[in-house]
């Protein structure tokens, strides 16, 4: 299987446009979702509350599961984007993130954005707003009492369960976006200086159209798992971030195993004769296998994740997912080709390094010959 | 190398692998001791977002910017009150606007709140509000035991000039001057902490503020005030309590995925690969044992939601270094070589492969360490760490399990090749 995979005569480059349109579409599929749906910002990004929701009652607590559970969290999430929220003498309305989380058996978290409404009019859940400490930041402030009178009535209606005041607690947070915009701001600053310095080194080790070409891939790459998290609506918070720069680091790999075969192969005498695209052919050809294989493993690896993992790591394990789909079609599909087109752009194509000066290792021309 | 050799370094490794395997993974309670063991695995630090625990950040009240000097300082008065508090365990650290105040494994973030929440200053006030005197002119504070009343109090020492000015204060108000009345109120902020009656000038270097509510309280005060008032007025703008529940469900989840995953691909590096998968299973293997020894090992490494991808991630590069040297071995062999010239080619020359694909990911991940703080660090780390682990078993351990399997291949190269899957390239 490998061996017919290296033999084929696979003409990447010449389809590259095709490959290109592919990527281009499936971008412009996000665009056109950001326009629509626009991103799943997370409550970290807008900044907002949280409301932690402890039922203390064993009872009511181990029958809060499964189908009970699922209309709870959506019966609670309702009550608050419907505008009927009576908090002291206000009615408020709010925007809640639809994935609650379960911290621990008896606990949920329930997440609102710092955007609301009081009375109809705009309301910010914010420590400068009119009587927000009374209302939100309290233990005891109307936030608290509503919420607790309300899971108290649902048990009641739905479950038939009496639970009195102690049974519930509730605890208020805020969430300030402070810390996710000084994530993202030290992130950017960090990714594009771990590009520039990704650059140089392929340019020492390789050349610097290769670097060009690697960077170039990285973007497309970047740029694909943004869509699709757009497209799927997957929340967007600080392991989306961390998500994003773990593909970055895994999908330079595999276009720098591509790169190396490329650099062999053009330091090889017999191979002298071949144009840029046939040698990137031969390269993509020769690394196909690996780059299958390797992904493969490493999807393996996340899937299982993604499976026994929470909701939490679900949220990290799906960007990551498209981000190796993405690295690996970047890699095979377009690395080699932009770095053929770079070339013909620059005029290099065909330049082969000079062999007399610069000896191939004894290796790589036995490698050959044999 | 013989056979028998070769048996009995394998056997010696699967004693070696299941003992070290145990000891990293494998919690157990220990008989007639009150601690437990927790594993390799359980010494190794937690983020707040798996251990549990308390974190806020701090930022500048009234949208107001906070120089760095500033800021720094800030850490230092905040450093000092959590210490004498006993939680030393807490970070702070610096984000643009503010700061960011973290303590694993708490359960009473109230505590925390009062003592990283901005105070105010100490202020003396007479009953038409003129302060008399402030912190300033303090040197010392400790919580103590009122020896005349028996109730919680804490001791303040006063500078020179605050003695002066205690002395002046508390005559002016003993005499009712410009109609006062003979109350010295004592404030933290707008927080009223106790207001005495004073009877005469007192002129000793100290006061005593009492009574306090509890011992804790008294401890509080006292630190708040010997560490002085914030630089500038901070606000707790986000604050949370993370229940340690979620944590461990995550880890373990992750440890029954990673556990499936490995197993997986054994079967696939086996079926593709054979003597050289089952060298490259064993080698896995070792890397993970040591890999988990050197993040236990190495200072500062916390494992976070985004550090457990780290580790899946330089497992999956583990694994490409393993296919991209077994890939170059098999074009070898097929261009001709024989069996053992292959091995030693196509290790020299995928060395480099796997060296330049992983400098670029250890540079990445030196940047990101370098420019990112919280769980982003805690994934550059165990990037980082996973990466140099990684070279090192793939490189030199595969290798050296692979010359341990050539035995069983007999002594022909037609057996070390069906061994290993190679196969000569049809013409």
């Amino acid at each position: 299987m490998a061996n017919s995979l290296k033999n084929k005569n696979i003409k990447i480059v010449e389809k590259f446009l095709i490959s290109l349109l592919v990527s281009i579409l499936v971008i412009a599929a996000g665009v056109v979702a950001m326009l629509v749906k626009g991103m799943n910002l997370g409550v970290e990004f807008k900044g907002g509350m949280t409301f932690e929701v402890t039922v203390n009652d064993e009872v009511a607590a181990t029958r809060l599961t499964g189908t009970y559970e699922d209309s709870f969290k959506a019966d609670v999430n309702s009550w608050l984007a419907s505008g009927e929220a009576k908090l002291g003498d206000d009615l408020y309305s709010f925007n809640p993130a639809s994935n609650v989380q379960k911290a621990g058996a008896d606990t949920f978290e329930f997440r609102v954005d710092k955007d609301a409404k009081k009375n109809g009019e705009a309301y910010v859940l914010d420590s400068k707003s009119d009587n927000f400490n009374e209302v939100f930041a309290k233990e005891s402030g109307a936030m608290s009492v509503s919420v607790k009178t309300f899971v108290i009535d649902w048990f009641k209606t739905k479950m038939d369960i009496e639970l009195t005041t102690d049974d519930v607690s509730v605890k208020t947070h805020t969430i300030g976006n402070e810390v996710m915009k000084s994530i993202i701001k030290n992130a950017a600053i960090a990714v594009a200086v771990a590009a520039v310095v990704i650059l140089i080194y392929i340019a020492i080790r390789f050349t610097w159209v290769s670097g060009l070409a690697a960077i170039l891939a990285l973007i497309h790459d970047v740029l694909i798992m943004t869509a699709f998290t757009i497209l799927f609506q997957i929340p967007v918070n600080s392991t989306y971030i961390a998500a994003i720069i773990t593909i970055i680091g895994y999908s330079i790999n595999a276009t720098i195993v591509i790169f190396d075969q490329v650099r062999e192969y053009e330091k090889t005498p017999s191979y002298a004769v071949l144009s840029d695209a046939e040698i990137a052919n031969k390269a993509i050809a020769s690394t196909l296998w690996r780059s299958i294989l390797t992904t493969l493993t490493t999807l393996i690896m996340i899937v299982t994740l993604a499976i026994f993992g929470n909701s939490t790591i679900r949220e990290f394990a799906f960007p990551i997912i498209f981000g190796l789909i993405a690295g690996a079609y970047s890699s095979v599909l377009l690395s080699a080709p932009i770095w053929v087109y770079l070339r013909k752009l620059f005029g290099m194509s065909g330049k082969r390094p000079n062999l007399k000066t610069k000896a191939p290792k004894k290796e790589t021309v036995e490698a050959v010959e044999a | 190398m013989s056979k028998t050799k070769s048996i009995v370094i394998l056997t010696v490794l699967a004693v070696l692998i299941a003992f070290f395997g145990a000891a990293s993974f494998v919690k157990f309670e220990v008989p007639n001791s009150s601690k437990d063991y927790v594993s390799i695995f359980g010494t190794i630090g937690k983020g707040i977002d798996l251990e549990g625990g308390f974190y806020a950040v701090l930022t500048p009240k009234d949208g107001e910017t906070a120089s760095p000097e500033e800021i720094d300082a800030v850490i230092e008065t905040l450093r000092s009150r959590l210490d004498d508090n006993g939680y030393t365990e807490a970070t702070i650290t610096r984000q643009d606007t503010g700061l960011r105040v973290e303590i694993p494994a708490i359960d009473d973030p109230d505590e925390v709140m009062n003592l990283i929440g901005d105070q105010g200053e100490l202020q003396f006030r007479d009953s038409k509000g003129n302060v008399r005197l402030t912190g300033d002119h303090v040197t010392d504070a400790t919580a103590g035991i009122n020896p005349q009343t028996g109730d919680n109090a804490v001791f303040l020492e006063f500078t020179s000039e605050g003695e002066k000015l205690f002395a002046s204060a508390t005559k002016a108000i003993a005499a009712k001057e410009d109609g006062v009345e003979n109350k010295l109120s004592i404030y933290l902020g707008d927080r009223l902490i106790s207001s005495p009656t004073v009877e005469s000038e007192i002129k000793r270097g100290g006061a005593i503020i009492s009574p306090i509510e509890d011992a804790e309280t008294a401890k509080t005060i006292a630190s708040i005030i010997k560490s002085g008032t914030l630089e500038i007025a901070f606000q707790i703008s986000e604050s949370k309590a993370i229940s340690a529940t979620l944590g461990d469900n995550v880890l373990d989840g992750a440890m029954i995925a990673a556990a499936i995953g490995l197993a997986i691909i054994f079967v696939l590096m086996i079926v593709f690969y054979r003597g050289m998968g089952v060298a490259a299973s064993i080698a896995l293997m070792i890397y993970v044992i040591l890999y988990v020894a050197v993040l236990a090992i190495f200072p500062g490494v916390q494992l976070t939601f985004p550090g457990i991808a780290g580790i899946i991630l330089s497992i999956g590069m583990a694994v490409d270094a393993n296919v991209v040297i077994f890939e170059r071995i098999k074009d070898e062999y097929g261009n001709g070589k024989r069996v053992k010239s292959s091995i030693d080619a196509g290790f020299k020359r995928a060395v480099i492969t796997v060296l330049d694909s992983n400098v670029t990911t250890v540079l990445a991940a030196i940047v990101l360490w370098i420019f990112c703080s919280g769980s982003i660090k805690g994934f550059a780390i165990t990037l980082f760490l996973g990466v140099l682990v990684s070279f090192v078993t793939a490189i030199f351990v595969t290798r050296w399990l692979i010359n341990v399997l050539r035995p069983f291949g007999g002594t022909e190269d037609e057996g070390a090749a069906k061994l290993f899957n190679l196969k000569r390239r049809d013409a």
